[in-house]
Order: C-alpha cells, then structure tokens, then sequence
C-alpha cells in the first residue's frame, strides 16, 4: 500500500484505507472516495501543490496532506 | 431554541394554502437556475462551488396551486461539514417543509444521489431533479429517469434549467408528490441500536430514525438544537460502549451504506458511452492549469480584461460627460428664470448635479465593461482554477485555499467577497479571508485608477495598453500584499493550525452570454451605481456649501482643509483629498469625482473630462506625479466602503473584526504613502 500522495501523473490506484478521521472523511465520503473505489492523478498544480485527481466523473483538488491520508494501491 | 423554531415555521407560511418546498442540492448542480425558471427570480449564479450560502425564498403559482420555494446552500451531504450544510440540514429538519426538491447533477448522479438519500431519511416527500441533462449527454452519459423513478418510488423530472427543459414537467409533478419507497437498513446490530435510541425520544417530534441515528453518530452540532439536554450523547455512548462500538464506527457504516446504495441505483440507470467533453475540460485544463501556461494565462485574462475596460470606456464616458455639460447649462438656463436665489441654483446645479455628472460619467461605464466580463470568467468555471493555481501560496500563509475564491470575488465587490468567505469552513480562516478582502480593490476602484493612470502616466486614451499593463501590475501588488497581511494574521491576531482544502473543479460550462450581461448589468452595477448617487448628491452639496460659505473671507473647505493639509502632506497628499475619502466612506467610488468637485468649486476652471483639463486642474491644486501615485495607494488602502464593514460585522458578529478590517488596510495605506513619499 502506498499514500495517494505519491501517485504519479495519469497513474491510477484503489483506495485501501482511509486513514482520515471526523469532518475530513466525511468530506472524503461524501467525494465518493471510499474503500475500493478508483481514483486517478491528473495533474499536478504549477506550484508543486495541490493536485488534481480524478474520482468517477468529478475533479477534486487535494493538498499534500489530505492525499496522504489516502491509502491506495496503483493499477 | 424551541421557540426559533417555531419562529421560522411562521415566518415561511405568509400564505396558509401554499405548499412549502425545500429546494436542495449538491452545490454547483444548478439549485439557482432552477430556482430562477420556477420562480421567474433573478438570483445571482455562478460556475463554482458555493455560490448560494442562505436561504432564498421565492412563490409561484402552478396548476392552480401556491408554492413558497426555498433555496437551500449547497450541500454535499447533511453531514454538517461547513455551515452551508448545518443551514441546509436544519431547514429540512426544523421548518419541516411539505416537500423537497432534490437536484442531482445527471454526470454525477451516484455522488449527488446520497443527497438525495440522505433528504429522504428527513422527510420521504420529494421529487427528484435530475438537472444538467444535456450536459451529461454530451459527456456520453444517459441516465433512465423512469427507472430510477421506479427505484425510489418518487417522481423524477430530467432537466436542463438553463435552456427551462423539463420545468413545466416539474411544475406538474409537484402537483402529486410521493413518498420515497426507498429503505436503507443497517447491519443487524445497528438496527437494534437505532430501536434502542428511538424508544428515548418518545417525546421527540421531529423523525425518530435519522434523530436516532444522529445520536449514534455523536452529532453534538445536531445535539445542541434538540430539546434533551447534551447528557443524551453520553447515554449513547454508554450504549454504542457495552457494544464495543464508537460514534465513528456508526459514522462510517451509515455514510457508506448510504454511498453504497446511490452508487448501486446510478450503475443501474446509467448507461455511459466514454470520451467527449470530459476530455475536452482536460484539455482545457491541461493550458490554463497546466505547468507551463497557467501563471502566463491569469495574467492574460486579467490584462485584457482591464485592456476592454480601458479601451471601451472612454466613448461613453466623454459622451455621458458632455452630456451632463450640455444638461447643466440648459437646467442652469431654466431655472435662473424662475425666482429661485442665485446660492440656491448654484448649490443644486454646481453642487449636486454636477457632482452626479462626474460620478455616472467617470464611473459608470468602466464599471459596466468590468463587472459583466467578470462575471463571464466565473460563469465559464474559470475562479476554481485560480484557487488551484495559486493555492500553495495560500497555503504557505496557513490559510484556506478557497481564500483565492472570495479574493477573486473582491474584484467585483467586496462586500460579496465578504459574504462569499462563508465557504470557508474554519471560523479562523473565514475571519482572515473576511479581513483580507479589502486588500484587493473592488469594481468602484478601477475607474478612479484607471482616470489617474491615464492623466498621470500614459497620457492619453489611445495608450489602452498600457494603461491595463499598469493595472495589472497594481493587482500583483495588491495579491502579493494580501498573502503577507494573511500571513502577518496567521502568526499575530488569528494563530492556529490550517484545515484541510478540498476543492471541486466543475466541468467549463459555456457562459450564457446575454443573461450574464444583461443580469450583472442590472443586478450589480445599477446597484452600485445607485448606491454612488446617493452617496455623491449629499456629498456634492456639502463639498459646494463647505467651499462657498465664507468666515471672515475665507471658506470653510480651507480651513478643514489646512487643518488635515499637515495630515495629507505627509502622506503625500493634501487636505481636499483626505476630506473626499472621508466624505467618500459609504462608497469608493464617489473619492475622486469629489476631490474634483471640491477642486472646480473653489477653482476658475470649467468642469470637464477632458484628460488635458483634469490633468491642468490638478496640477494647479498642486498635484505632482507623487500625488496620483499616492492617491492610487490610498485608494487601494484605506478603509473598506460601509457597505462592506457592516457586512463583515453582521458575518463575524462581532465589532472587533469590523474594526479591525477598517484599520488593517488603512495602516498599510499609511505606511505606503508616507514611504512613497518620503523616496520620491
């Protein structure tokens, strides 16, 4: 298991764990972003932070932190 | 608390026959468009997140029927993440409405569908919404209404509310709305556990299930607004305990079956066909959030943006001012036949009316090219991807991404940038982006710098260019300072640690050219614009009386204006000038044309927009290039208009900030001034 934060550009993974607590992931769940769904890196912002990824159809920026409270696996 | 409750409940129902909807959705789905196409309103929308953030309220009549329709802010769940959703959420509960319209995105249906769930554990009449059909076609997405309608056993009405498809269905289907047939059940322990908590809430009135699965829940937001006192939240622990259980276990299994369950009615009524338009916002991205473009592409927008507002202003602007020459002279004609005393004609003509002239003449049309422009960028979904771009400085400064969100709306008004920052979940970093707002100069702004750049500085019309190029460089200024106050905040006044940032990045939406100019003309700059005539009449005749009453041969406007001369000279400036910012507190736009005025009052020169004239009249008040440069600072910085500041009062509630946010920029603009002026 990797950080969702160390996913690379266009790589996608599963989410394993979430490791988010309270308010962030009921945030996170109300994103879609649960045990066993996809989610993929899209790009990276100009300044190195936040990133943008992708979960089913929608677009959601992440910061560094937040993407690593994010377990996943790459596929 | 009881009592508020029923409060609310009265103050809905002015009409006892009409049925109360709640309108609610995830936010940027479309709630205000569709509340607009049903209630014929004109509500402020916008391509990104959170633009509803209080309840609106809206009647009609459908089918012989009345209808009291309320807005609520955009909520990705009930789950009382930010405060819209506490709104959203104790609407639904406590005004108890008949029913809910429910608005899911049809591209998104599985994540806007929870919701939907969610709702329906409140109140289980709804109709479903399944707004932005088109959209979603185009992104090769097909969602089977009738199927759906059949699961949830609720009418279910496909629209797109911008193009008013689908509204007299929904019209229609408000007329027999149903129960939701949907049931979730929860593990079997967790049934029991909810059957154990409803038995204590005999005499609870509100729904006994989702009252009792909150408590599970450890909902303590909920718990305060209940009638039970906070001791029931450590009986249910006790309970959830001897279980060997905990509120985020309950938290987690009902959040995610809800989830599970709206992900398994989507994959059922949709069919997708890939490609298309969500690729092509990916390209789009790829350039204006890209590694190479972005930064290059603000700067773009902004400058030609600015470039536009230049270039077209100045026809209007020097016909308006002609225009209101030509009708002085007539009204002047007019009325110094009748009877009326000399001082009086004099005060209403070369006063006030004159006064209006300038203000309509100079501001109006800048504002006006502006305001619509800006209001496309944000229509297209443009804002999120500065909130994108820019977030890590943000960051750097420990406050919220979203920050970059109400800073960019600062641009057209502070006073909603101030609203705006409700986004902003963390009290802390809602108060920083609050305090921080004025530090970016509002629409009211623009024409003021634009007239000094051009008089100062470019020195004629025809050098739009540059005039925008300067311009740009001012905001850089003003961005750059608004992430050092922030930070200067953030180890100062509002210490603490930064919350998390999630931000949604909406597909580009094509901007609905005509209604966005049309609206923001009429909705935002007739405001404004009002607001500045009110203002500039008083303050035309005060600036008149003050400059033509005369003690001991001397008016009045010198002596105030030699007692502030020593104030002003320090910072560059003079005493008229710091009289008109004062006189200009209700609103910013009115600061030049009433330094002009107090200027031509007391001076032989004919009043005219001509540059070369403007530029004669205050040269000969004393002006020098230090001057304009110190103005624009001042301009800049100095106390947000009243508007904004009983704004921020009534958003953070408390006195302290307003005054704060009244001193902060001031200091700034102080400090700037006299270190310009000390250099130069």
């Amino acid at each position: 298991m990797i950080r969702l934060s160390e996913l690379a550009r266009n790589e996608r993974c599963r989410v394993v764990k979430l490791f988010a607590q309270g308010k962030m992931r009921l945030r996170l769940h109300s994103f879609g972003v649960f045990e066993g769904e996809e989610i993929r890196a899209v790009r990276k912002s100009v300044l190195g932070d936040p990133t943008m990824y992708q979960i089913d159809t929608t677009y959601v920026a992440l910061r560094y932190e937040e993407a690593f409270l994010i377990g996943v696996e790459r596929i | 608390m009881k009592k508020k409750i029923s409060d609310t409940k009265k103050n809905n129902l002015p009409n006892e026959n009409a049925v109360r909807i709640a309108l609610a959705g995830n936010p940027n789905v479309g709630k205000s468009t569709i509340f607009n196409a049903l209630t014929g309103m004109k509500q402020h929308t916008g391509n990104w997140t959170g633009k509803t953030v209080e309840n609106a309220q809206g009647y009609f009549k459908a089918n012989g029927k009345n209808y009291i329709l309320t807005d609520t802010p955009g909520a990705y769940s009930l789950e009382s993440y930010s405060e819209e959703e506490t709104v959203t959420r104790d609407f639904l509960l406590f005004a108890e409405p008949d029913m809910s319209v429910v608005v899911c995105d049809a591209s998104k249906l599985s994540r806007t569908l929870k919701l939907f769930i969610e709702i329906t554990q409140i109140n289980k009449n709804a109709i479903l919404c399944v707004n932005l059909i088109d959209e979603a076609q185009k992104d090769g997405i097909c969602v089977d209404t009738s199927k759906l309608s059949e699961l949830l056993g609720v009418s279910v009405i496909a629209t797109d509310a911008r193009r008013k498809k689908g509204i007299s269905e929904l019209k229609n289907a408000l007329d027999n709305s149903k129960a939701c047939s949907l049931n979730i059940a929860y593990s079997k322990k967790t049934e029991e556990l909810i059957a154990l908590v409803s038995q204590k809430l005999e005499q609870c009135q509100l729904p006994k299930r989702y009252v009792a699965i909150e408590l599970l829940k450890g909902n303590a937001v909920l718990v305060e607004k209940l009638p039970f006192g906070n001791g029931i939240l450590g009986e249910v622990a006790e309970i959830l305990e001897k279980e060997n259980l905990t509120f985020q276990n309950i938290c987690d299994e009902v959040s995610e079956k809800i989830a599970l369950v709206s992900k398994q009615i989507s994959k059922m009524v949709i069919t997708r066909n890939e490609k298309s338009r969500k690729i092509t916002t990916e390209k789009i991205d790829s350039v204006l959030a890209g590694k190479v473009f972005s930064f290059p592409c603000m700067l773009l927008f902004m400058c030609f943006i600015f470039y536009i507002t230049v270039a077209f202003a100045n026809y209007p602007s020097s016909f308006l001012s002609e225009l209101f020459a030509k009708a002085e002279e007539f009204l002047y004609s007019c009325i110094s036949k009748t009877a009326s005393p000399v001082w009086l004609n004099d005060l209403l003509l070369k006063g006030a009316f004159r006064t209006l002239g300038w203000v309509i003449s100079v501001m109006l049309p800048p504002m006006a090219i502006f305001f619509p422009l800006f209001t496309l960028l944000e229509d297209w979904g443009y804002l999120p991807r500065i909130a994108f771009n820019l977030d890590r400085c943000f960051k750097k400064c420990s406050s919220c991404g979203k920050q970059s969100l109400t800073m960019c709306m600062g641009f057209g008004c502070n006073a909603s940038g101030v609203v705006g920052a409700r986004i902003i979940s963390t009290r802390r970093e809602r108060i920083m982006a609050i305090v921080t707002n004025s530090f970016v100069p509002c629409n009211g702004k623009f024409p003021t710098m634009i007239t000094l750049i051009t008089v100062f500085f470019v020195g004629a019309y025809a050098k739009s260019f540059l005039v925008a190029l300067i311009l740009a460089a001012i905001i850089i200024c003003c961005v750059i300072l608004t992430l050092l106050v922030t930070k200067l905040l953030s180890v100062t006044l509002l210490k603490g640690e930064r919350s998390s940032f999630i931000l949604e990045l909406p597909p580009y939406r094509r901007p609905q050219i005509g209604k966005t100019l049309v609206r923001s003309l009429f909705d935002r700059t007739l405001f404004v614009l009002s607001r500045a005539i009110i203002v500039s009449v008083p303050a035309g005749i005060i600036i008149w009386c003050l400059s033509n009453i005369y003690i001991a041969d001397v008016s009045i406007i010198t002596y105030i204006s030699e007692f502030l001369d020593p104030i002003g000279r320090l910072l560059g400036l003079d005493g008229v000038i710091l009289l008109a910012f004062i006189l200009g507190l209700p609103a910013n736009e009115i600061v030049l044309p009433i330094a002009l005025m107090a200027y031509t009052s007391s001076s032989s020169l004919q009043e005219s927009t001509d540059i070369l004239a403007t530029h004669a009249l205050l040269v000969e008040n004393g002006w020098t290039y230090v001057t304009a440069i110190c103005f624009i600072i001042f301009s800049l910085f100095h106390s947000p208009c009243l508007t904004t500041l009983l704004t921020i009062k009534k958003e953070t509630g408390s006195v302290k900030w307003m005054i704060v946010s009244a001193l902060l920029p001031t200091l700034f603009g102080v400090l700037l001034c006299a270190l310009v002026n000390l250099i130069l």
